[in-house]
């Protein structure tokens, strides 16, 4: 649909996400780490067509060990698109960072995010075939490494210009709305971690990873002084004026898919709200940044911040009052934007209801600060040695998400049947190896994998750089998909179909 | 302060009180269900256990990022 004719008070909720992981080199000693070192390793295992063309594209195990940064030494390194999936791939501040394929809906995003994770896993086992004895690459799929370095897993959400303008320049009320609904999401977003960070008050166990982090309530910088609400404003669709990407730097990584598809897909709804100016303006937390740390590090839920109309609530009070919002506005209106709203809205309440009543057993295949408490509280029972404190508590917290299925302890839970499948393994396979075919993306990777390399001399999100030999001549030739929501499978495939033909042809 | 509304209502609710036609499992069955899987799970915590955490924490320490 072109970007022109959407409707701005109900624009599909169209997802991206990037997230960075941990990843060093155990037994190999570096001042400073070895994060540079491991990132270069994984990206060079990782094909894809170079963002700044060149002619070529990187070839697995091309990484030299010891000959320096083969991508320079900016912030922002080595991107790469995959022409398998229209994903991409790159480094950043030392993390190898992963960029899902544009998907419309929450299940998608939750099955594209593990697909990117099994490219990454592939990428590790061929790194460390390449490493001499004693030493393992290393990759965690979360958020801070116990000593306060923290790094993002970052969501992008298609709104209106309209609804950018309201959140982050003109009402106020709608920012205190989604950082409330941000915040209190913890509750199903946390990934859950050991102790506490960044001069945080200590605590045994805390629900979310990013919380100690978070230092103001809005700002476009996200790498100090982290914002609960980011204002970077860059919409990724070339001249469509009336469309705007909300990025979004304030949860966890999870790796339970229902963790995953309620993080986005309540944040699909909350926005849908927003949007629709249909949002329940009296709700919002009176100091935001202290709620973040309150209710993190309250794991019983029991926490109560203070409001903005002098009340006071539980996350899980917060949680409740957005979804019944976001039930009624569903009943009258409906959630056109939401693909699945009605299945979102069931998980979501249940999941709501569950916490209410504590049961933890049925949500301990749902919820990634869930499961890793009970893993660890097993440790603990087990091993009367051990306390919160001891430094193999860290350990577990940390291993829980190990991208090696050997070694990573979510993985363990995942095969004995405790965790939940909210995507199919079907949908996970797809997305390792083709596009969405309902976004931009599928058009980009069909012409990443049509176009030859040494013709492609640029490429990002909206746009591919061409340059072609005609007559003798070169001519640069620019690709627009400044339509996020178009260039689908179903409106450019002929073009696809149609060069095979003519190439079989001559 | 007076508890919210909300706040009251959320201790009310109980699990299961959805009509989804087909009998749940009942709070003993799925208890012990969950504990037999979180059971059959240990084996990992053993292994990890048995490690050398120290090198591995000693290892970790990432790049600041986003």
């Amino acid at each position: 649909m072109h970007p022109d004719r959407i409707d701005s008070r109900n624009v599909p909720k169209l997802v991206g996400a990037d997230f960075e992981l941990a990843n060093f080199i155990q037994g190999l000693e570096r001042a400073g780490g070895t994060g540079h070192d491991a990132s270069e390793a994984l990206l060079a295992e990782i094909e894809g067509v170079p963002a700044s063309g060149g002619g070529r594209t990187y070839t697995a195990g091309s990484y030299v060990w010891g000959a320096g940064s083969a991508y320079g030494w900016s912030q922002d390194q080595g991107r790469k698109f995959l022409a398998t999936n229209g994903g991409c791939a790159y480094i950043d501040l030392d993390h190898l960072e992963l960029c899902i394929p544009e998907v419309r809906s929450a299940f998608d995003h939750a099955a594209a995010s593990m697909a990117m994770l099994r490219i990454a896993r592939r990428a590790q086992v061929a790194a460390n075939e390449h490493l001499p004895e004693g030493q393992s690459l290393q990759v965690l799929v979360n958020n801070s490494d116990g000593r306060s370095n923290s790094y993002g897993s970052h969501l992008n959400f298609l709104v209106s210009r309209d609804a950018w303008d309201d959140i982050l320049e003109r009402r106020p009320h709608y920012l205190q709305f989604l950082a409330a609904h941000q915040l209190s999401s913890m509750i199903y977003s946390g990934q859950g971690k050991v102790g506490s960070e960044n001069d945080r008050p200590d605590v045994a166990y805390q629900i979310s990873q990013r919380a100690d982090f978070i230092e103001t309530t809005t700002g476009t910088q996200t790498t100090y002084r982290r914002p609960i609400v980011n204002s970077r404003d860059e919409n990724l669709c070339g001249k469509a004026d009336g469309l705007a990407r909300l990025h979004v730097i304030f949860f966890d990584n999870t790796l339970c898919s229902g963790a995953s598809v309620l993080k986005v897909g309540a944040m699909q709804i909350v926005l849908a709200l927003l949007e629709a100016q249909a949002i329940d303006g009296t709700l919002g937390i009176d100091v935001p940044v202290a709620a973040s740390v309150t209710w993190s590090h309250d794991p019983t839920l029991q926490a109560k911040v203070r409001l903005v109309d002098g009340g006071e609530a539980t996350a899980l009070g917060v949680q409740r009052r957005i979804l019944e919002t976001a039930q009624k506005h569903h009943a009258t209106r409906g959630l056109p934007g939401v693909p699945r709203a009605d299945e979102i809205l069931a998980l979501w309440e249940d999941t709501l209801d569950k916490l209410a009543a504590r049961d933890f057993d049925a949500l301990v295949g749902r919820l990634d600060w869930v499961l890793k408490q009970q893993i660890l509280e097993r440790a603990l029972e087990a091993d009367a040695d051990l306390s919160w404190k001891a430094p193999q508590l860290e350990y577990l917290n940390q291993i829980y998400s190990s991208l090696d299925p050997a070694e990573g302890l979510y993985w363990s839970y995942a095969r004995a049947g405790l965790v939940e499948d909210w995507v199919s393994e079907e949908a996970v396979t797809r997305f390792e190896h083709e596009p969405p075919e309902d976004t931009r993306a599928w058009t980009r990777a069909r012409l990443l994998r049509h176009v030859p390399a040494e013709s492609i001399e640029k490429v990002d999100w909206d746009h591919i750089r061409l340059s072609v030999d005609e007559r003798g001549f070169r001519r640069h030739v620019e690709v627009r998909l400044d339509d996020p929501l178009g260039f689908t499978r179903e409106h450019t495939a002929h073009l696809f179909d149609e060069g095979a033909t003519q190439r079989s042809n001559s | 302060m007076k508890d919210r509304q909300h706040d009251s209502d959320e201790r009310q609710r109980t699990p299961g009180s959805e009509d989804t036609g087909a009998a749940p499992p009942t709070g003993e069955d799925r208890q012990e269900r969950v504990r037999r899987l979180l059971e059959a799970g240990d084996d990992a915590i053993r292994r990890a256990l048995s490690r050398n955490s120290d090198e591995f924490l000693s290892h970790n320490r990432q790049q600041g990022g986003q």
